[in-house]
């Protein structure tokens, strides 16, 4: 059983990027924030002993970016502001 | 307009208070009284393995266990691609209306696009293996790995992504939108299909154990969570695909 303290600092991580992703003015920043927000949920569950949520959360991470990036590619347009 | 921004902000930190509150008040994760694991997951635990022939309790739950609930997600994913298709294609012609299209700037995927052979060369190299992985994970996914059908299928389609982005709409490992829509259906049907079936057998919807087949109890169940878990990647493959066709195909038109 890993520490509270290690679950404590993925959720940590996972409130920066999240934030991050809000904040970014780059578009695509806020995207691989938003990719890297999922990458810490998957530790998350993972250190929760739930791997299949984890894997599912991995897969859906991978193309959830995807779909994000085409659709960026199809606004034209970087930033937020 | 700042009323409503203080009313939001408002809104979001009583929110959050009362989610710090509830939160103190839910049992530790690894907490082996808390009511979640109490109830029915000992049986699961202890049963699970004789009645379903599955060794990883998740599948066991999803497929077997909770197999109607796994219907209605399937049947949500299947029209939300649905949904989505629908109205990003129907975005796509009010968009293009009035211009035409040269035949020779659609099918253009990254590679031709930015000429790197390195694209190429990793793609190959990587698109088997994804493929295989994603088949394992299908295979797997009751034999005490992690994963099942809707990672397993998540996973196919991630394998057809990479060949789209990369060869384009012209891809041989490739599968069209409107095919994709096609098989999404048929998944949802196989899954409902077999519950059908064994409706038709004088059981419960989704009861595996009355096939007439020569099996023991196990057996049959086994077989009845492959049947239900093919459909499930199927809906899930083909539908992340139509959706990612409708996006592609969208910017490739403007």
């Amino acid at each position: 059983m890993p520490g509270a303290f290690f679950l404590g600092f993925l959720v940590f991580l996972m409130a920066v990027t999240g934030l991050s992703a809000l904040f970014a003015r780059d578009l695509l920043a806020s995207i691989i924030m938003f990719s890297a927000f999922s990458y810490f949920a998957v530790l998350t569950y993972l250190t929760m002993g739930a791997p299949d949520v984890a894997f599912t959360e991995a897969v859906v991470g991978v193309v959830s970016t995807t779909f994000f990036i085409v659709a960026l590619r199809r606004m034209k347009r970087g930033s937020s502001k | 307009m700042k009323f409503v921004r203080a009313g939001a902000l408002l809104v979001v930190v009583v929110m959050t208070v009362v989610l710090f509150i509830g939160a103190g008040a839910l049992p530790a994760i690894y907490n082996p009284q808390s009511p979640a694991s109490t109830h029915v997951s000992d049986r699961y635990i202890e049963k699970s393995v004789e009645e379903t022939g599955s060794l990883n309790f998740v599948t066991a739950v999803l497929a077997d266990y909770r197999g109607y609930d796994t219907l209605g997600e399937t049947t949500v994913i299947f029209t939300a691609g649905l949904a989505a298709v629908v109205l990003l294609r129907s975005a796509q012609k009010a968009d293009s209306r009035g211009k035409k299209v040269p035949l020779a700037k659609a099918g253009k995927g990254m590679s031709e696009r930015f000429g790197t052979i390195v694209l190429n060369t990793a793609a190959r190299f990587v698109i088997p293996f994804v493929t295989l992985y994603g088949v394992y994970v299908l295979v797997g996914g009751g034999e005490g790995n992690p994963g099942g059908g809707f990672q397993s299928g998540a996973v196919l389609a991630i394998a057809i992504i990479i060949s789209r982005l990369v060869y384009g709409e012209g891809a041989a490992f490739n599968i069209s939108g409107d095919l994709a829509l096609i098989l999404a259906g048929i998944g949802t049907f196989i899954y409902a299909f077999v519950g059908v079936l064994t409706l038709l057998w004088g059981g419960n919807f989704l009861e595996y154990g009355i096939a007439p087949f020569l099996m023991s109890a196990a057996e049959k169940h086994s077989l009845g969570i492959s049947g239900i878990e093919i459909g499930v990647t199927l809906c899930v493959m083909a539908t992340i695909i139509a959706i990612f066709d409708a996006l592609a195909r969208k910017e490739e038109v403007s």
